[in-house]
């Protein structure tokens, strides 16, 4: 395939390939960028249909052209399951052609990368910032960006339909207005704690919505390029808090790729293991908080009663509950305790208990059956539009797993179905979400059987963090030991994008490595942004009510999704 | 009331048994934005059953709280959220700063974005330790609470900014920047 599309749409354009061999091409000319993307959105034989990721970084020191930046759009073919990168140099004042007009779903990411770096996008509906105050100056992601600069604001930002501000005379309209403008969140319990919706109303049916995130920016990728790999590490707990294992293993993975490391065998089943774990805690949340938000307090009391079981499980296992920083790069911090078999045994055998409980409770339901079917519907081609993934695109009757169609560690060697639904709606999303906690025990169960043993940490002396009791007693382990922790690993330059199927979909981490113990460019692809951009054009249409049911389907996680 | 439905008189101050009251019924209004929040909604679920100490009718509006649970990560764009959360609610109110973050803004969320910590525009009661902290840790800081709010005790004024010092710590002048 790589030839194929290297031969076709290589001409007079770079092409190279990145740490892990995947295609990237290179050009300079922003017409030329835009066409390649339209023709290889049309192309009948690639079908690249889907825009995984689009953002830029600094290439202040010139190192990758003559250009300030580089813009890196990242597409992929559901239907082939490749993956290509293209890169486009950009200066400072030029201003790249939107992609809006391809993927509607590019509008928030360009607008991302406008507040982030400065870039203009020619043609975009509602080039404003995302992530910052609209009052902010200076953009934080350029390397010159001071990383403790803060420009605090003594008021929130007001309402917004659009590009501009809504004046306040609009907003304080008499009750006999067709036009009711509302404000839900950023402190609503129904959104999270740090979602917040403006709607304009017509009687009680949302006609227009826009969301405003940005209330839990931490600025992570700012500190990707100031921390080492490993202590940055601790930050992608942070990330999806509810799937924190998910979070550490495509991160360690991905900085595996960047050095050419293949972690043991026992180290892979383990993680898998862990991974499909990490996923029923996140579908266990998801699935009991979105019936919490409609009334059923029930399947949150019984599903949070399993919740605390993996939780113990994982405390066991690494010590926090939560934050998990199980992972290290090359290995793990612990083997599993001897327990922890048994206990994951227990787990498997009974949580089907529950399920089948839920099951019960929720399925044919005739409360929970008119609340959510029909419900906040994203078609199919929608789906593919807004870039979604994960159970929510398979929902949407797409069918599309990355642990199935692009494998990772042993995911082609265990058995396990993809679920999938028909009409995108919340209903469907649910039962998705039931079916995939069964599949994780599935392979769970294989896991188990299969996990082999031996070491846990792969014998590279660049990675392998020595064992604590000869750090203590031998003199060489512990200068090893420590250059590790005050110097970092050092990571060849390259690049590489990796992904997992996350709980919520498709979590990527981009790294441009220039050398060394930090990146030069952390970028964390994360499901819950475009999740969240669909859920703008998906409450169109609907009640207030069924809105809030809309959102607790689609398990945004604020952490994830501002970073 | 004993038991077998005769009356008895506890001879006692209004404000003592107002101070009982206050202690066994506290009313949480969680502002959970991130990390912690999960962490808050284990502490009223099932296994740890937030209930058993009185504090479990979690109310979202600040008008019907008295207990400001703050769990998770204020950014600067969030700060004037809470400041506003904070002032609806009425007197008496306190208020747990739950987690690192909210604490002392972390050793770990030093960036452009992150307020460090809550006490520089709301006052704080209680602060528990931890990233995130673990639900018994919660639940200890909300019996820590019932004993402050038992004895009275004083609460410092430095650690209270009142809404000028608020309004002071959430505006942005370039000169105070320290670098």
């Amino acid at each position: 395939m790589g030839n194929a599309l290297l031969e076709k749409y290589s001409e007079g354009r770079l092409c190279l390939a990145d740490t892990t061999g995947e295609p990237v091409l290179w050009t300079n000319s922003i017409a030329d960028a835009f066409d390649l993307l339209k023709r290889l959105h049309a192309d009948d034989t690639l079908k690249f249909d889907f825009l995984s990721d689009l953002t830029a970084y600094d290439n202040g020191d010139r190192r990758d052209g003559a250009k300030r930046f580089v813009l890196v759009y990242q597409i992929l073919s559901t239907v082939t399951h490749a993956r290509l990168r293209i890169k486009l140099g950009v200066d400072e004042g030029e201003e790249p052609l939107s992609l809006v007009s391809l993927w509607p779903g590019a509008n928030w990411l360009e607008r991302e990368v406008f507040d982030m770096y400065g870039i203009k996008f020619n043609g975009h509906p509602n080039l404003r910032r995302i992530l910052m105050d609209e009052r902010f100056t200076g953009h934080p992601l350029r390397k010159e960006y001071p990383l403790r600069e803060r420009q605090p604001f003594p008021d929130n930002i007001p309402l917004h339909l659009g590009a501009h501000p809504l004046p306040h005379d609009v907003i304080h309209d008499d009750i006999y207005n067709p036009n009711i403008l509302i404000n839900i969140g950023p402190a609503h319990p129904a959104f999270h704690g740090t979602l917040r919706v403006m709607c304009r109303l017509n009687g009680e049916t949302i006609e227009d919505a826009a969301c405003e995130i940005g209330y839990l920016h931490r600025g992570m990728e700012k500190l990707g390029e100031y921390k080492t790999y490993h202590q940055w590490l601790v930050y992608t707990d942070r990330m999806n808090y509810c799937s924190a294992l998910n979070n550490n293993i495509a991160y360690s993975m991905t900085v595996e790729k960047l050095m050419g490391i293949t972690v043991t065998e026992r180290c892979m089943w383990l993680r898998m293991m862990l991974m499909e774990l990490a996923r029923i805690i996140d579908h266990i949340i998801c699935v009991a908080i979105n019936a919490l938000d409609m009334g059923a307090m029930t399947v949150f009391w019984l599903m949070y009663y399993w919740r605390e079981e993996a939780y113990t499980m994982i405390e066991s296992l690494c010590g926090m509950r939560l934050t998990t920083t199980a992972t290290r790069i090359g290995g793990m911090s612990y083997d599993i305790p001897d327990d922890f078999i048994p206990r994951m045994k227990k787990f498997v055998k009974d949580f089907p208990s529950c399920l089948v409980e839920i099951n019960r409770l929720l399925t044919g339901n005739r409360i929970w059956i008119d609340r959510t079917k029909n419900v906040g519907k994203i078609s199919k081609e929608d789906a593919l539009k807004l870039s979604i993934t994960g159970p929510c695109l398979r929902a949407s009757g797409i069918d599309f797993d990355l642990r199935r169609d692009r494998p990772y560690y042993a995911y082609n060697e265990v058995v396990f179905d993809v679920a999938i639904g028909t009409h995108g709606d919340v209903y469907d999303r649910y039962l998705v979400r039931m079916e995939e906690m069964r599949q994780s025990l599935r392979i769970i169960e294989q896991c188990i059987e299969r996990l082999p043993g031996g070491p846990i940490w792969v014998e590279d002396p660049r990675v392998r963090i020595p064992e604590k009791a000869d750090v203590y007693t031998k003199m060489e382990v512990m200068i090893h030991h420590f250059k590790i922790f005050m110097e970092g690993i050092n990571v060849p330059s390259g690049e590489v994008y990796n992904a997992v199927e996350g709980p919520n979909g498709e979590l990527g981490f981009y790294i441009v490595s220039r050398g060394g113990p930090k990146a030069w460019r952390m970028r964390v692809k994360a499901p819950s942004f475009m999740l969240f951009q669909s859920y703008e054009h998906s409450i169109i249409g609907y009640k207030i009510p069924d809105a809030i049911a809309n959102l607790g389907s689609l398990n945004i996680i604020a952490g994830e999704l501002d970073r | 009331m004993e038991k077998d439905g005769s009356t008895v008189i506890y001879p006692t101050l209004l404000e003592e048994a107002i101070k009982w009251a206050h202690k066994n019924s506290l009313w949480p209004m969680p502002f959970a934005t991130s990390c912690c929040g999960i962490e808050v909604m284990s502490t009223l679920s099932s296994t740890y059953d937030l209930s058993r100490f009185g504090a479990e009718v979690v109310r979202f509006s600040p008008r019907q709280a008295d207990l400001l649970i703050v769990a998770g990560t204020i950014t600067t764009k969030m700060a004037p959220v809470l400041r506003s959360i904070y002032e609806q609610i009425l007197e008496p109110k306190w208020v747990i700063s739950m987690g690192a973050c909210a604490c002392s803004g972390g050793g770990i969320f030093d960036t452009y974005s992150v307020l460090m910590g809550i006490d520089q525009v709301i006052p704080v009661d209680v602060y528990v330790p931890g990233c995130p902290p673990i639900p018994e840790g919660l639940i200890h800081s909300i019996l820590h609470l019932q004993q402050v709010i038992e004895k009275s005790a004083e609460r410092r004024p430095a650690m209270r900014p009142n809404h000028e010092d608020a309004m002071n710590a959430m505006s942005y002048r370039k000169s105070a920047q320290e670098t």
